[in-house]
């Protein structure tokens, strides 16, 4: 498994230098019409610190308005090499972006607002999740593929029309006291009550 | 605006009052629509732009989750939400580089007036048709993309529309109130003004000054009635004493006419008797004269009358004598006549050479008795318009009065000379006049008789008889003499530039004709009442010119044209018709006249001017002095 993430990575990598050595990240974004795996990584990764825009986060997670943004990403996800580019020179709503890579959630950085899972379920996420719910600390925490979020991920990543689209579970959001703004919401696919949905 | 008062002013005072009241609010309610509109307009302009740019921030704000996650299609759903103001035409949604990354077009949107956002764009823009707006979109203080909103201008164009709807109902209401207004206040002014010319037209019509203007007025129009009113009065006054005037006037006038006439008629009746008396004693005188003439034939023609020398020279003297005083009855006679204007001068051409001549041959025997010498130096052609009898007499006394005082060896040169055409000289190398006696030589009154060389005794009213003939045909005598040197009588004769006949049947227009060409200098004038006479005068006299009246009876005024061009002199005179008759069965008086033979017409009643330049158009004799001052 590290081998072939290994080869992976290395690709990811080679195709994120391109696409930013041509583009910005705004680019990337804008053109995600046809995704590649180089270009998903990218979009996801701007997606992730973008989502600090519109999300508002209970009183106490960060120190001061300079606080950094602490976004933890999985070592092996190609998304993590991409956000820690784009944190070179992003800054996720005023605040200066630090991306913390983990193999074990236990690793996961106890400070981190935003965690990256990749594609988890079942009961990898159930984990990540009774590991929360425990903290002090309150994450948004993110995955891939529609599932995660209906099993209890606040959002998650999925393809649509070769598109990266996301769906937030509002209630998840909601019992852990962040509050999404409806511009992002608009933006999203809704889980958790079946009216919501279409 | 001139116009505008050239017309205001011909009108009636109450419409020029009612349209000044009128343009007056007209202009202000103008005035004030228009600056209402345009206070009005400034918010709704300020309106537009507050609202595209309320919802073009809203849009940006709505927008930037969409930008930023590249979603277009929410970003369409996002602007199309806009599209509900139908002044919004469309919505673009730019990405951070310019580039289009969402819109919305309204259904029938017209063409875009969004300019190529390539380049640097304003915030916003006014086009004729269109208000766009260019909105960052911001996120954490960096521009994320834009939205472009354009806006039609229907909002300001439907509030054009209202503002004329509500003009014209404005309007609609105004023009009635501001008509009834006007009518109302201009009676204010027009109505005292309107009943003043009213009385003032009265009093000019009817002339009668006792009218007044009525009506309580304060101010400028009190006053004027009160000035009208009192002028009014003074008027009266005045015209009251005039009339009195105007009637003592007439009284004393028709007094003083009364006492004239007294007086005329008692003159005329004292000129009368005299006449009466003196021809009763002249024919009187004359008729015992005339037979102690005839009895002093008698005496020494009869063979039965023993003659003896003595007797027969006392009988002679005494018939030279009776022949003397018969003579001198005769002059006195004539001279009363010419005095007093009796005396009918019939004047003609004549040519004053042949006649001295004539009394030259008659006077010559006892010329050549006493050896004095005549000479007639006047030229054969020349002309005086004179009385022949009384010429002659005129040249007979002047030839026996030079013949009486002169010696043997003297002579007689009678002459015209250079410097005065119209004169006749008679000069004698006589003895000459004394000087005392020369200032009374011509003055009937004074008798200057003195006994000639050869004891010849003469009336002593020859000389004034002279003067009498000249001044009667308005010339005049003077003579001229040193003593010893001889004596120079100088006769001048008015000069005649023309000979008018004037025919008519009607005495009044005669009397006015001559009385309008009498003004012309140098005429003289025949008169006959119809066509027969005057062909008898133009025979005669030869006029220079016949003014003619159509309508005659004997011989009216064609048949004299026809008759006057049968005979050879006569058919060079011009003739110039006068008719009271414009046209004649349907052809003009004119016309005929002309077509008749005559030189050109006038027609009756005659224009003073017209007449007096026709004639001296056909005399031509426009130099005369007399076309001067007067015309």
């Amino acid at each position: 498994m590290g081998r072939a993430l290994h080869g992976y990575k290395v690709k990811a990598l080679l195709a994120t230098w391109l696409l930013l050595s041509l583009t910005n990240t705004h680019q990337a974004l804008g053109q995600q019409a046809s995704t590649g795996l180089a270009d998903a990584a990218n979009v996801k990764a701007a997606f992730l610190y973008q989502i600090a825009n519109f999300i508002e986060w209970p009183p106490g997670v960060f120190i001061d308005k300079s606080s950094p943004l602490v976004i933890a990403v999985h070592e092996n996800n190609p998304v993590m090499n991409a956000l820690r580019t784009a944190a070179r020179e992003a800054t996720a709503a005023g605040r200066p972006i630090i991306v913390r890579g983990y193999i074990w959630p236990d690793d996961i950085d106890p400070s981190a607002s935003i965690i990256y899972t990749g594609a988890t379920t079942g009961k990898a996420l159930h984990n990540i999740l009774s590991l929360l719910s425990h903290r002090k600390q309150i994450s948004f925490l993110v995955a891939d593929g529609e599932e995660a979020a209906q099993e209890g991920a606040m959002m998650s990543f999925y393809l649509e029309d070769n598109r990266i689209r996301f769906i937030i579970n509002v209630n998840a959001a909601g019992a852990a006291g962040i509050v999404i703004s409806s511009k992002l919401l608009r933006l999203a696919k809704l889980a958790g009550e079946k009216t919501w949905e279409k | 605006m001139k116009a505008m008062d050239n017309v205001l002013r011909r009108m009636p005072l109450k419409w020029q009052l009612m349209f000044m009241v009128i343009f007056s609010c007209l202009a202000t309610l103008i005035i004030a629509i228009a600056l209402f509109i345009i206070a009005d307009l400034t918010v709704v302009y300020k309106n537009l732009a507050k609202e595209i740019q309320v919802n073009a921030s809203v849009a940006a704000e709505q927008s930037s989750a969409a930008l930023l996650f590249g979603d277009s299609k929410t970003a369409e759903d996002i602007v199309a939400a806009f599209g509900a103001e139908e002044h919004i035409q469309r919505i673009l949604v730019l990405d951070h580089d310019k580039k289009l990354f969402a819109s919305y077009v309204a259904p029938n949107a017209s063409a875009s007036t969004i300019p190529d956002f390539k380049d640097p764009f304003p915030d916003l823009l006014w086009t004729n048709s269109s208000h766009v707006r260019f909105q960052p979109v911001v996120m954490n203080s960096k521009t994320i993309g834009w939205i472009v909103i354009e806006s039609d201008l229907s909002m300001i164009y439907d509030r054009y529309r209202l503002y004329g709807v509500l003009s014209l109902v404005i309007l609609f209401v105004w023009a009635p109130v501001s008509f009834l207004l006007a009518a109302r206040l201009q009676g204010l002014i027009s109505e005292p003004l309107s009943d003043l010319a009213k009385v003032a037209r009265q009093v000019s019509l009817q002339r009668d000054y006792a009218h007044r203007a009525l009506g309580d007025y304060a101010y400028e129009l009190g006053d004027l009635f009160k000035a009208f009113n009192e002028m009014l009065a003074q008027i009266q006054a005045k015209d009251r004493r005039l009339e009195d005037h105007a009637a003592q006037l007439e009284a004393k006038v028709a007094e003083r006419t009364r006492d004239l006439e007294g007086a005329k008629e008692r003159a005329e009746k004292a000129t009368a008797m005299k006449d009466k008396y003196v021809s009763l004693v002249s024919h009187d005188l004359r008729s015992p004269i005339a037979s102690i003439l005839g009895i002093l034939g008698l005496m020494t023609n009869l063979p039965e009358i023993k003659q003896s020398p003595k007797s027969t020279d006392l009988t002679l003297r005494a018939s030279n004598s009776a022949k003397r005083l018969l003579r001198m009855i005769d002059i006195l006679l004539d001279i009363g006549r010419l005095q007093t204007g009796r005396m009918m001068l019939a004047k003609e051409r004549i040519k004053p050479a042949q006649i001295i001549d004539q009394q030259i041959e008659g006077i010559l025997a006892l010329a050549n008795s006493k050896g004095i010498v005549l000479e007639n130096k006047i030229p054969a052609e020349m002309e005086i318009f004179a009385d022949q009898n009384l010429f002659n007499q005129l040249i007979l006394n002047l030839l026996s009065n030079a013949v009486k005082f002169l010696r043997g060896g003297d002579k007689v040169t009678i002459y015209q000379p250079r410097d005065l055409p119209g004169a006749i000289v008679v000069q004698d190398t006589g003895p000459g006049v004394d000087s005392d006696l020369l200032p009374h030589l011509l003055d009937s009154s004074v008798k200057t008789s003195t006994t000639g060389t050869s004891g010849e005794r003469g009336t002593g009213l020859g000389l004034p008889y002279c003067r009498e003939i000249i001044e009667a045909h308005g010339g005049s005598i003077r003579v001229e003499s040193i003593q010893g040197q001889g004596a120079k009588f100088i006769m001048e004769f008015p000069p005649v530039c023309a000979l008018i006949l004037l025919v008519d049947d009607q005495p009044a227009q005669i009397l006015m004709l001559k009385q309008i060409l009498s003004r012309i200098e140098g005429v003289d004038f025949i008169e006959a009442e119809n066509g027969k006479q005057a062909m008898e005068l133009a025979d005669k006299f030869t006029p220079d010119l016949v003014i003619t009246d159509m309508n005659m009876p004997v011989m009216n005024g064609f048949e004299l044209l026809s008759a006057l061009k049968e005979v050879s002199p006569s058919k060079k005179i011009p003739v110039i018709a006068a008719s009271s008759i414009s046209d004649s069965h349907g052809r003009s008086a004119r016309k005929l006249a002309l077509e008749s033979g005559a030189l050109d017409f006038v027609q009756k009643p005659v224009d003073e001017e017209d007449l007096l330049r026709r004639v001296r158009d056909v005399l031509k004799l426009n130099k005369a002095p007399g076309a001067q001052g007067v015309s």
